[in-house]
């Protein structure tokens, strides 16, 4: 629509006698469109103002970035929900389900870059850069290892990983190394390593293995600089231990460890505690063993192993009502894991309810059958009831299947616990005679873990010579041939 | 409050500037006049354009609405990468500074447009006062179309008068560093 087109003195005249002729109030100059307060030629202007090229650019930057975002972010929700779910389980202790869940986020991750390639050598391209684990969360991965597992195991598998020598591991993982939350084990494994270097390589080593010369031997290892000497007097017990001596002289180095341990303003109970607990447990202190243990289970609420060493404890005690307690909250805690039904099968054992035990086992087995202890338990039973045949097939298959996952797939080792029950089993139906061949060639291989030299001890040496019988040691003491 | 305003918009001046962006491109689409198209002024129409308000349901329902789902769009997901990089892959600068320094900006750009999502006070009036004639009118049509407009322009007006205060701005900047100390 063509406007219709006033001079200043027309607009005052119009406006003072045509009271409806309203004149744009951009332009000045025309009259206003209809229900308008600018004319249209103002209008279509204003229509068509035109946007500023630094705009353009900015909002086609916008949507650039945001729709790689959006593509890569796709990809690492599933770990951040990983890191969000591990960072609650550690924020309530439970550092088994935060290693699992970090362990999970790492896999994912590793996951997604596979999907770019890349050849190892090269510069990275940036796409594969943006899924990288940084080193805070490394940090967090690797406490979170070290609590649930073994702090040692941690550095091996977190901060030296694939490197294959000291210079690598500095030169990439100086920032992990220097984290607040892998320093202080760091430094412990420095000093362990460097322990360790002074074990190999001095001339004071015995030259007659027995337990007086390594204890010298050690003696001049702890005096000399940078030697850790807690990890010392942990390796005096080891020996003490392995050249069985006295439950008293084993307990007097663990007590020197601990001293020492507590001294140093380290924590080093990752080191001696579960041997600490065994200890005191054996030399009557029952209490105190449980308080260790307490401390452990304290510190990672998942530590499965120290309920298992506190069952134990409590079963050896004869606390069959505490054991059985623990037990239950620890049901009530986590579920029905399978660490819980191997606790519950042990303590019916214990207590001598052999078909209530089998009962359960046998539960669990159909449910989830990796859990080879239950297995052993089961064998256990088999023998205090005399039937050596179906206990010697518990271990065979137990022991086979084990051993088959840890080779092919990397799971862990056979226990010696296992290992040693399978041996008992085979020996003790070895002398029955009534095996098939496919058996005898399982005997063997039992025979075969500990070669031909092997020559057992304690109560598997008793029931072998035949001062105890297999149901005495299975219903006395600990209740158990290892 | 003009000052807390012009304040939070300068604070997230990408956003603010994005923002104008997008309503100045809707109100092109749309056939809207623009009176004035300065971006980032020193009054309370930083970080928005002065156009016309329309009077048509669709126009003023998509004039309000739609520059913020492009700022949605583009600025969540920028502001997701960064921050869970630096957040949960616990990304530091000893890791690689440029990447660093990347997730810093995408963090800092994807929340300034985050908290620059909710047209002008009088935009956000002008399509509440528009939806409650619809679903007032009787007319059934009016009525059904007045419903569906409801919500979004419920939170249209919430947020826009959250945003006269620099509100958003205060709750992304407590959010993003409780994330971090917590």
């Amino acid at each position: 629509m063509e406007d219709k087109k006033y001079n200043e003195a027309e607009a005052t005249e119009i406006a003072a006698t045509e009271e409806e002729v309203v004149i744009c109030s951009v332009c000045g100059e025309n009259a206003c469109a209809e229900g308008n307060e600018v004319c249209n030629s103002c209008l279509e202007k204003m229509r068509n103002t035109k946007i500023p090229f630094v705009g353009w650019i900015a909002a086609a930057l916008s949507i650039i970035i945001g729709m790689v975002s959006a593509a890569t972010m796709f990809f690492l929700m599933a770990p951040s929900f990983y890191v969000m779910s591990a960072e609650s389980a550690a924020k309530d202790n439970r550092w088994g389900d935060a290693s699992y869940y970090y362990s999970q986020m790492s896999q994912t991750v590793d996951e997604f870059k596979s999907l770019i390639d890349w050849e190892s050598g090269k510069e990275e391209p940036i796409i594969r850069r943006l899924f990288k684990i940084g080193t805070e969360t490394k940090a967090k991965m690797f406490e979170a290892y070290a609590k649930a597992y073994n702090p040692m195991e941690a550095i091996n598998k977190i901060v030296i990983g694939s490197h294959t020598d000291y210079d690598s591991v500095m030169a990439h993982e100086k920032n992990l190394i220097e984290n607040k939350l892998v320093k202080p084990y760091w430094d412990i494994f420095s000093g362990i390593i460097y322990t360790e270097e002074i074990f190999n390589y001095s001339e004071e080593y015995p030259e007659e293995e027995n337990y007086e010369n390594f204890i010298k031997f050690y003696e001049s290892v702890e005096k000399q600089a940078g030697a850790d000497r807690v990890y010392v007097a942990f390796m005096k017990y080891v020996v003490a231990a392995a050249f069985d001596e006295t439950v008293e002289v084993q307990k007097q180095w663990l007590d020197a460890c601990d001293k020492l341990a507590k001294e140093s303003g380290r924590d080093y109970r990752w080191l001696y505690y579960y041997d600490y607990a065994d200890v005191v447990a054996k030399s009557g202190n029952y209490d105190l063993a449980v308080v260790l243990l307490d401390t452990l289970i304290e510190d990672n609420r998942n530590n499965f192993d120290a309920y298992s060493k506190k069952n134990r404890i409590y079963l050896s005690a004869g606390k069959f009502d505490e054991a059985e307690k623990m037990i239950n909250e620890v049901k009530e805690e986590f579920g029905n894991y399978g660490e819980v039904y191997e606790m519950e099968v042990t303590m019916l054992r214990y207590k001598g309810e052999y078909d209530k035990a089998k009962t359960v086992a046998a539960t669990i087995i159909a449910e989830n059958d990796s859990f080879p202890e239950i297995h052993r338990q089961l064998a256990l039973i088999y023998l205090a009831e005399g039937d050596y045949a179906s206990a010697f097939k518990e271990m065979d298959t137990t022991y086979v299947n084990v051993y088959n996952m840890y080779v092919q797939f990397g799971g862990e080792e056979p226990t010696e616990e296992l290992a040693l029950t399978y041996y008992v089993c085979a020996r003790l139906y070895d002398a029955t005679g009534l095996f098939t061949e496919d058996e005898a060639n399982g005997i063997g291989r039992a025979y075969s873990i500990f070669g031909e030299e092997y020559e057992p001890q304690g109560d598997i040496k008793a029931i072998i010579d035949g001062e105890k019988t297999v149901k005495q040691v299975l219903t006395e003491g600990d209740c158990d041939l290892v | 409050m003009r000052i807390v305003y012009v304040i939070g918009k300068y604070i997230t001046f990408p956003g603010a500037f994005l923002r104008a962006f997008w309503e100045q491109l809707t109100c092109l689409l749309l056939g809207i006049p623009v009176e004035h198209q300065g971006y980032l002024r020193a009054d309370e129409m930083c970080g928005h354009i002065e156009h016309f308000l329309p009077e048509k349901a669709s126009a003023a329902f998509v004039q309000a609405t739609a520059p913020g789902v492009m700022g949605l769009l583009t600025g969540l997901p920028m502001f997701m990468l960064g921050f869970v990089n630096l957040r949960f892959m616990g990304f530091i600068f000893g890791d690689s500074a440029a990447m660093f320094i990347l997730y810093i900006v995408m963090t800092y750009v994807g929340a300034s447009i985050m908290c620059c999502l909710h047209p002008q006070y009088e935009v956000a009036i002008n399509l509440w006062d528009i939806t409650l004639s619809k679903i007032r009118s009787g007319n059934a049509k009016s009525v059904i179309g007045g419903l569906f407009m409801f919500l979004p322009s419920f939170f249209v007006y919430i947020g826009a008068v959250l945003e006269r205060f620099s509100v958003p701005v205060l709750i992304w900047a407590v959010s993003v560093t409780l994330a971090f100390v917590i």
